[in-house]
């Protein structure tokens, strides 16, 4: 079969997509907490535009969960062309609603094509999930796109739910990482951009790699 | 808007800097431009400890001791502390990536005006010209180069210059030393290279280069055709690994790719058959991949058989009948052609061009000038014996008529107004008259015109309008 040519254009780039899956409760808004984590997100995102990589387009969402239920706070879009508003906090810990909808977003086929290198997920939590969250959590890391995903949880602090976030990263590729004080969240979200800016540069982006250095030995 | 993220490293020597912007980022690490000080450039590698460091420190040694004289290649200055690991280098101020001439920026209105922007055709081709010449003589130095690629290779920010300069020289190596090892940029590797079958060497190199060079040309990728671009990020690594045809294959039309610049447009006869060499033949058989002197000559013979359009400043090749940008269309301008060749009496009694079996001149080269961008030609293109890159031959087209200007003493300018007239030797340096076309010629002599030496002979050719 061949295609008709289109001259004077080139190809796009595949997208590699990250996905944050941020905690926006009450207990976020104390201790420098959801600030830690605006800047932390904003400056990973623009470190994403920033990379020059010709044939790959890395592409950020960010889903809140707060309040009654989670929100699509950015949608899937290049990394370059995302103009940053900070999140707020406020509310419950809706996790099975965020997890639910990030289901949604990964599995887009018109956002996210066959064509895309596998996502990587970051669960942000600084407490306990009160909502539904077993059954969106097994349904998630089940998912197709899901379970090839590298799926990392932050624990902020002492009161995050270690259980539910080792569930969450799982035994293959995933890790939990811990920011015991809101100025550790920008060294961990340091360490999630060298994974995904190492597979930018790998010969192979979708290989999957379990000799991540530990964030500590890593100098930022 | 993110705080600004300021990150500092020092050099065993005690020099602080402060990192600015990403030049480019290889497989090991990234090149950064120092704040304040625009003549050097930090490479930080990703991974941290002391046998890296060690590593480096000892390949940093190494490549001091290489003879890189008069190569536009940065030199290593010294060594970062720790805890990171990476070093200092030289860099030179206005130049940037070559990787801005490969692909646009994304979301660019239009590809072609990008393309024009860049400065075209024919700088494209001198840039890539210079470079394979680089790479040429780091070859002929007995040296590999080791990791040609788009962030290594730096161009000029002026349009009018095709200066090339190289940084990121840790990966060079002896290339009687071959040392296995994959330090590579994804996409510029040879496939002998990604499958860890050998290490590096100068045909890993003429890979790469051919790799940029056809991106730098065309704006694709001449292993990335659409079922790898369209299928699974695994038909990538394939393609790397050079189990998939090369987009332009002559007879496999699995892996076409329906984007770039049209082909006819970019790539003269001889390139195409060298790509073509470079892609089919040599993409798994190195020893059948052109070197770097067959690139640089290529390169050379078709930058100089580039026309500017008058009308929208898209260059391209003389041989066509109008300019081929499919928005401008417009008929070949009047146009100046230099061949260079060897001037021979034996024939008839007052010499002429040495012919060929076919009773075509022997061409050792040949030049395009039109009226909006006049011909010259250096001391190096005339043959002269120093070979000096000053220009030594200008010829402008002024209406009907043509006025040359040769500033080299040793060269004497002759011309015979009509075919087969006796030539008359020109007495003034610079001077103006009347060639009737087609068929009268002006000649630069490199030589005495009784003995058999190098002569350029200028021909106009009118514009395919009249």
């Amino acid at each position: 079969m061949s295609t008709q040519r289109q001259d004077f254009t080139v190809a796009k780039a595949r997208p590699l997509p990250v996905i944050v899956l941020a905690d926006v409760s009450g207990s976020m808004a104390v201790e420098g907490k959801i600030e830690a984590l605006n800047s932390a997100t904003a400056e990973m995102i623009a470190s994403f535009a920033e990379l020059q990589a010709e044939r790959i387009d890395v592409q950020v969402a960010v889903i809140t969960f707060g309040g009654e239920c989670a929100s699509l706070h950015t949608p899937f879009q290049s990394a370059a062309a995302i103009q940053w508003k900070p999140m707020a906090a406020a509310g419950r810990t809706p996790l099975g609603s965020a997890l639910t909808l990030a289901n949604e977003v990964i599995h887009n086929r018109e956002r996210l094509p066959s064509r895309s290198y596998r996502p990587t997920i970051v669960l942000v939590s600084d407490g306990q999930p009160n909502d539904a969250w077993t059954g969106p959590l097994e349904c998630f890391i089940g998912s197709e796109r899901g379970q090839k995903a590298d799926r990392f949880a932050v624990a902020i602090g002492a009161d995050a739910d270690l259980s539910v976030l080792n569930v969450f990263a799982g035994s293959n590729t995933g890790r939990v990482l811990h920011a015991h004080e809101a100025r550790e969240i920008r060294k961990v979200f340091r360490w999630v951009t060298m994974t995904v800016t190492a597979r930018t540069q790998s010969i192979n982006p979708d290989a999957t790699n379990l000799n991540w250095p530990d964030p500590g030995d890593l100098n930022f | 808007m993110p705080a600004e993220v300021r990150q500092y490293v020092a050099d065993t020597n005690g020099g602080r800097y402060e990192l600015h912007r990403p030049i480019g980022r290889g497989g090991q690490g990234a090149v950064y431009t120092c704040k304040g000080n625009p003549r050097i450039a930090i490479k930080l590698n990703h991974a941290a400890g002391d046998g890296q460091s060690e590593v480096l420190r000892q390949r940093m040694a190494m490549v001091k001791r290489m003879d890189l004289d008069g190569l536009p290649i940065s030199r290593p200055v010294a060594m970062l502390a720790r805890p990171h690991v990476g070093y200092v280098m030289e860099l030179i101020t206005d130049m940037e990536p070559i990787s801005r001439l490969l692909s646009p920026p994304s979301g660019v209105a239009s590809v072609k005006e990008w393309y024009r922007k860049g400065g075209g055709l024919r700088r494209r081709l001198r840039v890539l010209h210079r470079l394979a010449r680089v790479l040429s003589s780091v070859h002929g130095r007995g040296l590999v180069y080791g990791d040609p690629s788009p962030g290594n290779v730096l161009v000029s920010q002026e349009l009018d210059s095709d200066d090339v300069y190289l940084i990121d020289s840790d990966n060079l190596r002896y290339s009687s030393r071959p040392e296995k090892g994959i330090l590579f940029t994804p996409g510029y590797g040879a496939p002998e290279l990604v499958l860890g079958h050998t290490g590096m060497n100068t045909l890993t190199d003429s890979h790469a280069f051919a790799v940029i060079a056809f991106q730098v040309l065309t704006v694709c990728h001449p292993l990335l055709g659409d079922a790898v671009l369209d299928g699974e990020p695994a038909m990538e690594e394939m393609a790397f690994q050079g189990r998939l045809p090369w987009i332009d294959h002559p007879s496999d039309t699995h892996n076409r790719c329906r984007h770039g610049i049209p082909r006819g447009m970019v790539l003269s006869r001889v390139l195409a058959t060298t790509f073509e060499q470079a892609f089919n033949a040599g993409l798994n058989s190195p020893a059948d991949r052109p070197g770097m002197t067959s690139w640089a000559e290529a390169l050379q013979t078709a930058s100089r058989a580039t026309l500017v359009c008058p009308s929208c400043g898209w260059s391209f090749y003389f041989t066509g009948a109008q300019c081929p940008d499919p928005d401008c269309a417009r008929p070949r301008p009047r146009h100046a052609i230099a061949t260079v060749g060897i001037w021979d009496r034996s024939g008839s009694g007052q010499g002429e061009l040495c012919m060929g079996p076919n009773r075509r001149p022997l061409i050792v080269g040949s030049s395009v000038g039109s009226e909006t961008h006049p011909l010259s030609l250096t001391r190096e293109q005339l043959g002269l014996s120093d070979a000096k890159p000053e220009v030594a031959l200008v010829v402008r087209l002024e209406g009907a008529r043509i006025a040359a200007s040769c500033t080299a003493a040793d060269c004497v300018m002759t011309v015979a107004t009509i075919p087969g007239s006796p030539i008359r030797e020109l007495t003034e340096a610079s001077q103006a008259f009347r060639l009737t076309s087609p068929g009268s010629s002006l000649y630069v002599h490199c030589g005495g015109i009784d003995t058999r030496h190098r002569v350029v002979r200028i021909s106009v050719k009118e514009g395919a309008e009249s």
